[in-house]
């Protein structure tokens, strides 16, 4: 009997596919929520500057 | 912490469990599927946690139509989004299995043909309210079209596949019961792996609505 005449490839295929899935989609998340961080350190960055403004 | 912790960890442990029970009980020698009867551990959890999803979306609509209540509408679209992930998941690797079992990586089989429409009714569902800017009349709209495609769903994966002449997949037309026949082995990993998927799929539902709502909160101030 050949190796993968059981076709056990199948399933570790399989397996492969559902980690890579999770995988694409927690770097996905990761992107979006490093987009939102952004924006909030912008939005803190300007209401730092206009409070300075305001104190002037 | 553990408060908010227990129910993920649970899932994750079911998940590991099913994954080295899966590879190392024995199962029934089958022709044609050989080894590959191990994918009922890892495939199959896929839909059934879509399903949930999907199901989860129509209570949130429901409860949407009845209060009005924006946090109804984002936990509703974000409950679709997620169950399109498990539904793709569970496509790709549904296609894998055909190819090496049945031959191909599509067959005209009424189970494949019924999750392929009820796929794309829920991406239907994401053009729609990509199409509507007005943010109330989106909810309110994409909450009647929802229930609409949870019916869909119900039709096409759970009736009409079972009264189909011929499917290859078990327990539908023309096949014995799948869940009478199943090993009872198996049924001590299938379980415990469906369950974990679900804990998951609940998981990543509450990621995605916490970033929704950072992201609402961002746009309205």
């Amino acid at each position: 009997m050949m190796i993968g005449d059981d076709k056990f490839f199948v399933v570790a295929l399989v397996l492969a596919i559902i980690f890579a899935g999770l995988a694409v989609y927690l770097i996905m998340l990761d992107i979006k929520l490093s987009k939102i961080e952004k924006r909030v350190m912008q939005k803190n960055a300007t209401a730092t500057l206009n409070q300075l403004a305001e104190t002037k | 912490m553990l408060r908010n912790w227990w129910w993920k960890l649970l899932g994750l442990l079911a998940i590991i469990y099913s994954i080295i029970a899966g590879l190392t009980i024995q199962v029934p020698k089958l022709p044609v599927i050989y080894q590959t009867i191990r994918n009922l551990f890892f495939h199959v959890p896929l839909w059934f946690t879509m399903f949930v999803m999907f199901g989860t979306s129509l209570v949130y609509s429901i409860k949407y139509l009845n209060k009005l209540k924006p946090g109804d509408d984002v936990a509703a679209s974000q409950s679709v989004n997620t169950g399109l992930f498990f539904g793709l998941l569970g496509l790709l690797t549904g296609m894998i299995w055909a190819k090496n079992t049945w031959g191909d990586y599509w067959t005209n089989d009424p189970q494949l043909n019924g999750a392929a429409v009820s796929i794309l009714a829920y991406l239907a569902y994401n053009v729609l309210r990509a199409s509507i800017d007005e943010r109330a009349l989106r909810a309110r709209v994409s909450a009647v079209y929802n229930i609409f495609s949870f019916m869909l769903l119900v039709i096409f994966l759970g009736v009409l596949p079972r009264l189909a002449d011929s499917s290859l997949h078990p327990g539908k037309g023309g096949n014995s019961s799948a869940m009478a026949d199943l090993d009872p082995a198996m049924r001590l990993v299938f379980y415990p792996a469906v369950a974990g998927w679900i804990i998951i799929g609940f998981w990543i539902l509450e990621i995605r609505k916490r970033k929704r709502k950072l992201e609402m909160f961002l746009e309205q101030s």
